[in-house]
């Protein structure tokens, strides 16, 4: 033991650098993975606390109160796999503003002490204060990084909003909330707070609870039941009662949610008339998008640096074994056993290891702090700052074990070393014999430091093509993630997204401009490119429709080519086509050529699927038609669809301008700026780029590390040759750039490999990262910036730090030539 | 009179600092004369590894200077230093000490390509004439490792002749060597003398100190004696031996 002792020491003494270097990229890995893992499951668990402690069911549906009754709410809380529903009441609301800014979103007006209607009896009341006397929804402090302990209710005209409101609608406490705008029954709040609403909080998700005063509410409910007296049959004023069926479902059920639903549809029709019907599974995947698009992203990065750390790891044992080769024939002899010579590599590399992965989880909780506020604005929901230790502490034995694996079977070289041929000459000296190495001699002035550089490359082949794969693998990454930047582009999203960026929405029908005193088509187009070069028009709407008893969201388009993201066969062309998502193909088992059958209102039809596209809108649960293929599903004529009118502009000033003139020049005329899913975009950007930023950091300091270290292995490998050139009459600088010279040429064929591997991996690995956000095509396009400025940032990198860490050539004696 | 090559001046050297320090060299003076084959011998820890070394620019001097072609060699930067080595000196180590993954051909052929003003095609002619002349042109493309010793020993005096050197120093060319072996590269250096190479040798050999032209007896640190002798020729090997045995034995060596 103290023979394995000592020599551990002296092994650790003589490369404490490298282990350190190791120890630095194996601490970067666990942090990034303990810390986005803990993360994603730590928010997945507060989203699932959240949902309990709000009291929400398996499934939520919010349904127009007249259209439900008692006997059907029965009907449904009777079917098999139902346990019992709660219901209570909400008012609609489609239009509001906050501060300046419209918005279409669809809220449901709550008051905050909710008291429900049970449906069976026995089960709680839906109120706002549990019998545990928890408080089913948290309001957040001031700086979002905690909550009130003892909230108060909204006074009079106070509102709380979801806290994604604070980010999406760029509000803050005290500033206006204008509800039904654009009617004469408007209400007008302050906000009070922002509280932590898990069904609808997110902000992907384009519907939001709203929570008022009871006094208000009691006055805006009674003001709902008059306007729905007084309105003419058929007209559903903005201001109505919704009524919330919060149905909760047996837990020991193998059925899935998906098929309750359907059974409930099937049994009575439930789902037909709701606004929305949103599972459990539903809310989470949508409150998880982003950290399940930022978590996937950063796995395969981190993959890509584990991978590049076990080739430095192996890299780092074959020069060491290189370098100690005389020394470990000795060591033989003195009766030290191949075993026992492993066991000294394995506790020096094991060692590295243990350190970086202790660090690392001191290291999680304050990263986990640091990014957990990032993801407020995106989930609604506050993470906290907690490791996930039964995920945490599988991944990192699992990562240890892994470099165990490779030490191991890089020591099986020990077994090799011959005591005396170990004594007798250098490894260097048997290593070259059968290895073809690029010729030195020259027939020109100037290239010789160039051959001199091939020809140290060919002399340790493994060594530089070890170096190509890490550089290769060390570009990929930020390429990968620029092309993802570039995806989420302004130019790009429609292609992507299947959703403009810059548009202008007329939230008028189309219909209500025929009406007197309105301006027409043409006046608001012409009124538009006055002030803005108006990009392409088009007509839109949407609705939601019955796929097989799930809901989907239907994009609906007045012609053809206003399918952006079509990518694989075509888009509809008549009143029988219909394009869907990938997600929805998947989940309903079809396929391009399949006919499917469409319900909405009690309308049946039948339509082909023509091909697929890509889009973010409803996470991907949607599908596309045209306005006569929904008029043939409702058999009306295609005016009577009556879509609003959209207006593409190149960028966000454009549509601003165009906004501001229809504004001044038709008051009237009610318009927003934005596409529906503008803040979603802007999110998923921000979180890309945030990533870009992360793995150009990372990308950067994995090069430095890895240059550094490999480039002193090289000099301590070379040390003899290095002391007869220098003898010989070349200077340090000169041995130095030489070095450089190496790893220029290296970092090149690294770059050339890394960027083969970009056009050939890429749209895959892509694909497979974004097809949980419902987008599994992605079409990559890529600029000469975004291959050139990471090439040439690790480029330079491994050139100026190659450069750097050679001045130990400075150090070096040709005393060490000599005899005495 | 006979042009000096080498000019060492008051050259004193010391090892350590403070009271421990350790003079290995005391206020040397010593001319080295071109085409002289000087050898420089003494007991083992007289100074006269370090004096080679101190001479050929290796190796600083505590004190005094060195003076190559009246250019002290201590106002030298190093790179210039390197360029004085490189074109002027030639330097062969008891160990070869050929870079290890160059081959024989190659080893010779950067120590010209390095030198300044050289042309590549020229050196890599007189790469061949070396390689022929030494006798080791079967070993052009083998690697150090595959070559024996005295092959090694000459490939290294092959490339300390590349840029044909001033002068050329030989720190115990025969000291890794057998027997036979010694001789080979003994006769190679004399012959080298007898065509005008100008060289400075250190050996504790004896049969390698009969080669010389001019002996020096080195005793700690300081210089003792000096013997010159003919050029050497072998049917005067007898009378060679007595001279300089009993040269040696005067000074208890």
């Amino acid at each position: 033991m103290k023979a394995l002792a000592t020599l551990i020491k002296a092994a650790i003494r003589a490369r404490w650098g490298g282990l350190c270097g190791i120890a630095c990229l194996v601490f970067v890995i666990a942090t990034l993975l303990g810390s986005i893992s803990s993360l994603y499951t730590v928010s997945a668990q507060e989203d699932t606390r959240a949902l309990d402690q709000a009291g929400y069911g398996s499934i939520v549906s919010f349904i127009p109160q007249w259209t439900i009754d008692d006997a059907t709410v029965d009907s449904a809380a009777a079917c098999a796999h139902v346990m019992h529903i709660d219901q209570y009441d909400s008012l609609y609301c489609g239009s509001s503003r906050i501060g300046d800014a419209s918005s279409s979103q669809v809220l449901f007006v709550c008051p905050f002490d909710q008291t429900g209607t049970e449906a069976t009896a026995g089960q709680p009341e839906h109120t706002s204060i549990d019998q545990n006397g928890q408080q089913r929804y948290r309001v957040f402090n001031q700086h979002k990084t905690g909550f009130i302990d003892s909230p108060e209710a909204p006074q009079g005209q106070e509102i709380y909003l979801p806290i994604t409101a604070a980010d999406q609608q760029h509000c803050a406490i005290g500033d206006s909330v204008t509800l039904w705008t654009g009617t004469d029954y408007a209400e007008t709040f302050t906000i009070k707070g922002f509280i932590e609403e898990p069904l609808l909080g997110a902000n992907v998700i384009d519907a939001k609870y709203y929570l008022i005063s009871e006094e208000a509410y009691a006055r805006l409910s009674a003001t709902a039941d008059d306007l729905k007296n007084r309105a003419i049959p058929g007209d559903t004023p903005d201001c109505h009662h919704v009524t919330n069926l919060n149905m909760y479902t047996d837990t020991q059920d193998s059925a899935t949610l998906a098929q309750v639903q359907r059974s409930i549809n099937d049994t009575c029709d439930l789902f037909s008339q709701a606004y929305a019907t949103l599972t459990i599974e539903q809310s989470m995947s949508y409150t998880m998008i982003m950290l399940n698009l930022l978590c996937s992203m950063l796995f395969v990065f981190v993959t890509l640096l584990g991978l590049v750390t076990l080739l430095v790891i192996r890299h780092s044992i074959s020069s060491a074994l290189m370098l100690d080769y005389a020394n470990l024939g000795i060591l033989k002899t003195q009766g030290f056993t191949t075993g026992m010579l492993r066991i000294v590599v394995l506790v020096q590399y094991v060692g590295a290891a243990l350190i970086g992965i202790t660090c690392s989880l001191l290291c999680d909780i304050p990263v986990i702090q640091a990014l957990a506020p990032l993801f407020v604005p995106v989930t609604g929901l506050l993470a906290t700052a907690s490791i996930d230790w039964m995920l945490c502490i599988p991944m990192l034995i699992a990562i240890l074990l892994i470099i165990i694996g490779v030490v191991f079977f890089k020591t099986h070289a020990l077994t090799a070393i011959s005591p005396l041929d170990a004594m007798r000459s250098s490894f260097e000296g048997k290593r070259h014999v059968n290895t073809w190495m690029i010729p030195v001699i020259c027939h020109r002035t100037g290239l010789l430091d160039l051959k001199l550089a091939f020809h140290q490359m060919s002399s340790a082949p493994v060594r530089y093509i070890g170096t190509t794969f890490i550089i290769a693998l060390l570009i990929f990454s930020p390429i990968s993630i620029a092309s993802m930047d570039d995806a989420y582009s302004e130019t790009n999203i429609s292609r992507s997204f299947g959703v403009p960026y810059y548009a202008l929405s007329i939230t008028d029908s189309i219909s209500s401009l025929t009406l007197a005193d309105a301006p027409t088509q043409e006046d608001i187009a012409q009124t538009i490119a006055q002030h803005a070069t108006i990009v392409r028009q088009y007509s839109y709407d949407s609705c939601y429709m019955e796929m097989d008893g799930l809901k989907y969201l239907g994009l609906v388009y007045g012609v053809p080519d206003d399918f952006q993201s079509v990518y694989e066969g075509t888009a509809p062309l008549n009143d029988h086509e219909i394009v869907i998502t990938e997600l929805v193909a998947q989940q309903n088992n079809v396929h391009i050529g399949d006919s499917i059958e469409l319900s909405s209102n009690g309308s049946t039809a039948t339509y082909t699927i023509c091909g697929y596209m890509s889009s973010i809108a409803d996470g991907g649960n949607c599908f596309g038609m045209l306005v006569s293929g929904k008029a043939r599903l409702y058999n009306v004529p295609n005016a009577e669809i009556d879509p609003t009118l959209r207006y593409v502009f190149a960028d966000a000033a454009d549509a601003e301008d165009a906004h501001d003139a229809l504004r001044s020049t038709y008051p009237t005329v009610q318009s927003t700026v934005g596409g529906t899913y503008d803040k979603t975009l802007v999110t998923a950007q921000s979180t890309v780029q945030t990533l870009e930023t992360l793995i150009y950091v990372f990308v950067s300091i994995f090069s430095l590390v890895i240059v550094v270290m490999l480039c002193s292995r090289a000099v301590a490998h070379e040390r003899r040759d290095l002391a007869i050139l220098k003898h010989l009459g070349f200077s340090s600088g000169r041995l130095r750039r030489q070095f450089a010279l190496r790893f220029f040429i290296t970092a090149l064929c690294g770059a050339l490999l890394g960027i083969i591997l970009i056009f050939v991996g890429n749209n895959a690995l892509l694909d497979l990262i974004l097809s949980n956000v419902g987008l599994p095509h992605n079409v990559t396009h890529y600029t000469f910036q975004m291959i050139a400025l990471p090439t040439a940032l690790i480029v330079l990198l491994f050139v100026v730090g190659s450069f750097v860490a050679a001045r130990s050539i400075h150090w070096i004696d040709i005393h060490e030539l000599l005899s005495s | 009179m006979e042009h000096i090559l080498l000019s060492a001046q008051h050259l004193s050297k010391r090892y350590g600092s403070g009271p421990s320090n350790d003079l290995v060299l005391h206020d040397i003076d010593l001319d080295i004369y071109e085409g002289d084959f000087t050898v420089i011998m003494g007991s083992s820890g007289s100074g006269k590894s370090t004096l080679l070394h101190c001479l050929s620019g290796m190796d600083s001097a505590s004190s005094g200077r060195v003076r190559f072609e009246s250019q002290d060699l201590a106002t030298l930067s190093e790179n210039n230093l390197a360029h004085v080595r490189s074109a002027s000196f030639g330097f062969v180590f008891q160990q070869a000490n050929l870079v290890s993954n160059l081959t024989i051909a190659e080893n010779i052929a950067v120590a010209g390509y390095v030198c300044p003003g050289s042309i590549p095609d020229t050196v890599n002619q007189r790469v061949e004439d070396l390689l022929y002349d030494l006798s080791i042109d079967h070993i052009a493309d083998h690697l150090p490792s595959q070559v024996s010793g005295g092959e090694l020993q000459r490939a290294a005096i092959a490339r300390a002749l590349i840029n044909r050197p001033a002068l050329l120093f030989a720190d115990e060319p025969t000291g890794a060597l057998n027997r036979r072996n010694s001789t080979h590269i003994l006769n190679l250096l004399t012959d080298l003398s007898r065509r005008s190479q100008s060289i400075l040798m250190v050996t504790h050999d004896a049969h390698a100190a009969l080669r010389a032209t001019r002996l020096i007896y080195l005793d700690d640190g300081t210089i003792k004696d000096e013997l010159f002798l003919p050029p050497y020729h072998a049917r005067d090997i007898i009378a060679r031996e007595y001279l300089v045995n009993n040269w040696l034995l005067e000074h208890e060596w």
